[in-house]
């Protein structure tokens, strides 16, 4: 006596429960017995039960139906169909229905219902677990989101300071400043800027990692997205004397997206193209793949290529391949993170291809299916 | 083109000021609201720009407040706040009392800054 009470047996013959009494008393748990499923079920509202065994052919209950609102009541409970033997439809109905863990026929080995039930009272300390710890990283990503959130606003405050007092001086507001001074400037300008880059690329990956950011899908024209972008990048290729082109597969039906945060991954993939390609230009295509179901946007570049090694790395945070280009280029490392994130909130992929000398290419898809609404979190 | 400025955030009020005098507007700058809101009502701004999260009453619980007088109905506010990001300046606005009301993310750009500003003052 003493030992708590994990697992309840259900089942209206007398002699039926008093084999399982003698095969169970050495048992580290303890077992209630009953023939009434009330009272069977007043003792799961009370104890903290793991494992319910029934009966199935019972004179005011079957043992599915039981068992069905016993999963009705905690779904993590257990659940153990006993039936006379051949009793298929039962079986199945149990198992397609009722989501039970087993069905034992009658007449058992000893031994068989004992491992079954010592299983099945194991399988429910790992779910419950499993339910504890995932509860626990909630709450820490919440404490990360929050802290983050506040440690952003506490650096941009200072940040605002020194970047407005550094703009004044280099835009020459208050007066001419000789070639040297503008120089030391410039230097401090651009990593303050990197720096303010950075604070809103962590906020950003932050709210992303934790389901915060609100993202609006709607159905649209990814070309009409891919035009922007181009747009927007034609002046800062065409400094680097390298040429932007698009190859738009008409084929190419609208999709669900959220066009703001589409036009960041584009921006960033052909952003890094451009930093990274010394001749030759970039496209971006579209087309249609893997029977219909996705479209597919590639930003092919001509530059040195990516070891094979590297390319799996690249969409770690702050991973940077290391080289004088990257350094001197003022990225972040979480361009890739945050376009990765952003892709896997559309439900698509996002991968890189490269030989080495003959460039690389960066692959994402959307799924054509529409799978989001309006709105969705 | 008279600018009212509440910042409690006395370096970057400062620095403001600075910008915007040094763009021929004329700035009256206050680290605290009850004392800009006091200015406010004798010395009617042509644009009110102002941090969101202030010590006492917040930005949006100021104009709030302010909207409910008559004379301020007409006067445009403009928010700076660290809370959001420089480059989100497009699409992140403040509600207050049903309006949107157009917030500039601190750390700014001062054409950004400027342009918004050119465009709200009259």
């Amino acid at each position: 006596m003493g030992k708590a009470i994990h697992v309840v047996f259900l089942d209206d013959e007398h002699s039926t429960l008093e084999i399982i009494r003698h095969e169970f008393s050495q048992e580290p748990y303890g077992v209630f017995l009953t023939n009434n499923p009330d009272q069977a079920m007043e003792l799961i509202r009370k104890e903290k039960i793991k494992v319910v065994v029934s009966d199935q052919v019972m004179p005011n209950v079957t043992g599915v139906k039981f068992l069905q609102n016993i999963k009705q009541y905690d779904p993590n409970i257990v659940r153990i169909l006993l039936t006379a033997h051949a009793d298929f439809s039962a079986a199945e109905e149990a198992i397609n229905i009722g989501e039970v863990y087993r069905v034992i026929n009658k007449p058992w080995k000893s031994i068989d219902l004992l491992s079954t039930v010592r299983r099945a009272t194991e399988r429910y300390d790992l779910t419950i677990r499993a339910e504890l710890t995932n509860e626990r990283l909630k709450a820490m990503y919440e404490i990360q989101r929050e802290f983050t959130s506040t440690v952003s606003h506490e650096l941009r405050t200072p940040l605002a300071s020194i970047k407005t007092a550094i703009d004044l001086v280099v835009k020459k507001t208050l007066g001419k400043i000789n070639p040297e001074q503008e120089e030391v400037l410039g230097r401090a300008k651009k990593n303050v800027d990197r720096l303010k880059r950075l604070i809103d690329d962590i906020l950003d990956l932050t709210k992303m990692e934790s389901g915060k950011l609100k993202m609006s899908f709607m159905k649209n024209d990814i070309h009409q997205a891919v035009r922007e972008v181009v747009e927007a990048q034609k002046d800062f290729a065409q400094s680097r004397g390298l040429q932007l082109k698009m190859s738009l597969d008409n084929g190419v039906p609208f999709v669900a997206f959220d066009s703001d945060r589409i036009m960041q991954v584009l921006n960033n993939l052909v952003g890094n193209a451009i930093k990274f390609t010394k001749q030759g230009g970039i496209t971006i295509k579209t087309s249609k793949k893997f029977e219909d179901e996705y479209i597919l946007i590639s930003v092919i570049d001509t530059g040195k290529g990516i070891a094979e090694e590297n390319l799996s790395k690249l969409f770690k945070k702050f991973h940077q391949i290391e080289s004088a280009e990257a350094n001197e280029e003022g990225g972040t490392g979480l361009g890739l993170a945050i376009s990765k994130e952003i892709i896997n909130l559309h439900g698509g992929k996002i991968w890189a291809e490269s030989k080495f000398d003959k460039g690389t290419t960066f692959h994402f898809t959307i799924p054509i299916e529409e799978k989001f609404n309006s709105t969705s979190a | 083109m008279r600018i009212l400025l509440i910042d409690d955030d006395q370096d970057l009020c400062q620095l403001t000021k600075k910008v915007l005098e040094m763009n021929g507007y004329t700035v009256d700058a206050f680290f605290e609201a009850a004392s800009g809101v006091k200015y406010a009502r004798q010395n009617r701004p042509n644009l009110i720009l102002m941090d969101i999260i202030l010590p006492g009453l917040t930005g949006p619980e100021i104009i709030a407040s302010l909207k409910t007088d008559q004379q301020f109905i007409n006067i445009p506010v403009v928010f700076l706040s660290a809370l959001v990001s420089g480059d989100d300046v497009e699409s992140e606005g403040i509600m207050v009392g049903g309006l949107k009301y157009q917030t500039i993310g601190k750390p700014y750009e001062i054409d950004k800054l400027l342009a918004i500003v050119k465009k709200y003052a009259k």
